[in-house]
């Protein structure tokens, strides 16, 4: 396992496989976070419920923004260039999760809830990574106390509509079924070969099984709690 | 290792979007009551948003 921590001075010196994943990942993560906003922003911020409502969605679309700034700035010091994906249509999007459209506040809501979540696993994986430049960047408070906005935001929210019971009730499971799978495929296959040489070179920490059983156990109690069905973890997968 | 071009050209004019976005939004969080305020701000947010939507990243570097 390699665990040497490289600076960007030394990134030239690397073995090509390091070369390749880190800027793949850069790239993935790069496009993941200025997915969110291309997702829901045209239709939500004009019809968001309350003025509070539209200022949150502005703001949240700000911080992703700034997200992926953040990260393809890392990706251009290394000379791979990520604003490809600020002009990409939705349906190029690395993630299946993100090549769709989100056009009603209570999928907006478990979005938030549910693959905003799945993000902070993944920022996750970068903590004491050995891209020095990149666990400095998941040292700094800023881009998981955001993140912890949104999930908490869209946590909030859904437990909110389903209190409510009836149709909001049942809007919210809908949403919470489409989006519980998409939220699980995220994390990868199980039994993926790439993953496993993310972790060699210490560009990730869990295997994609052992993150997404995480994840589960996780989401799983406070579904239940909000008077919720957990929705099958098999329909509709296209990952195992 | 050398930048990929534009790398600093983005990430300053992204800066610029980002504060535009967060200034809106700090401007109207304290007036929620008055409509006129939050309106104008979440308009302002739009319009910013709408351009980064639209991703016409060499349009922006000119």
């Amino acid at each position: 396992m390699f665990r040497d921590q490289v600076a960007l001075k030394d990134f030239e010196k690397t073995d090509p496989e390091y070369q390749d994943l880190l800027r793949r990942v850069l790239a993935i993560q790069a496009d993941c976070e200025i997915g969110g906003p291309n997702l829901y922003v045209k239709d939500i911020l004009p019809t968001a419920p309350t003025k509070l409502d539209q200022l949150i969605v502005a703001r949240t679309a700000a911080e992703e923004i700034d997200h992926y700034r953040k990260i393809a700035r890392l990706a251009g010091e290394i000379g791979e260039d990520v604003s490809y994906v600020l002009s990409w249509p939705n349906q190029k999007r690395y993630v299946e999760a993100f090549r769709g459209r989100i056009t009603a506040w209570e999928d907006f809501a478990v979005f938030g809830f549910l693959i905003d979540r799945v993000g902070r696993y993944q920022l996750e994986e970068f903590v004491g990574c050995t891209y020095e430049p990149l666990n400095r960047l998941m040292q700094q408070p800023d881009v998981m106390r955001e993140e912890e906005g949104h999930i908490d935001f869209g946590t909030n929210q859904t437990a909110e509509y389903a209190a409510k019971g009836g149709g909001s009730k049942a809007k919210i499971q809908k949403a919470l079924d489409y989006w519980y799978v998409k939220g699980l495929d995220m994390f990868g296959r199980s039994d993926s070969k790439r993953s496993e040489r993310y972790r060699y070179w210490g560009l990730k920490r869990r295997t994609n099984a052992e993150a997404r059983q995480q994840y589960i156990n996780e989401v799983t109690p406070l579904i239940e709690k909000m008077g919720l069905q957990v929705p099958d973890p098999n329909q509709g997968r296209m990952y195992f | 290792m050398s930048q990929a071009p534009n790398t600093e050209a983005l990430d300053e004019h992204l800066k610029t979007i980002i504060l535009a976005l967060h200034s809106a939004v700090n401007w109207a969080m304290p007036h929620l009551k008055d409509p006129k305020i939050v309106d104008q701000a979440v308009q302002d947010c739009k319009e910013i948003l709408d351009v980064v939507i639209e991703g016409n990243v060499s349009e922006w570097l000119k």
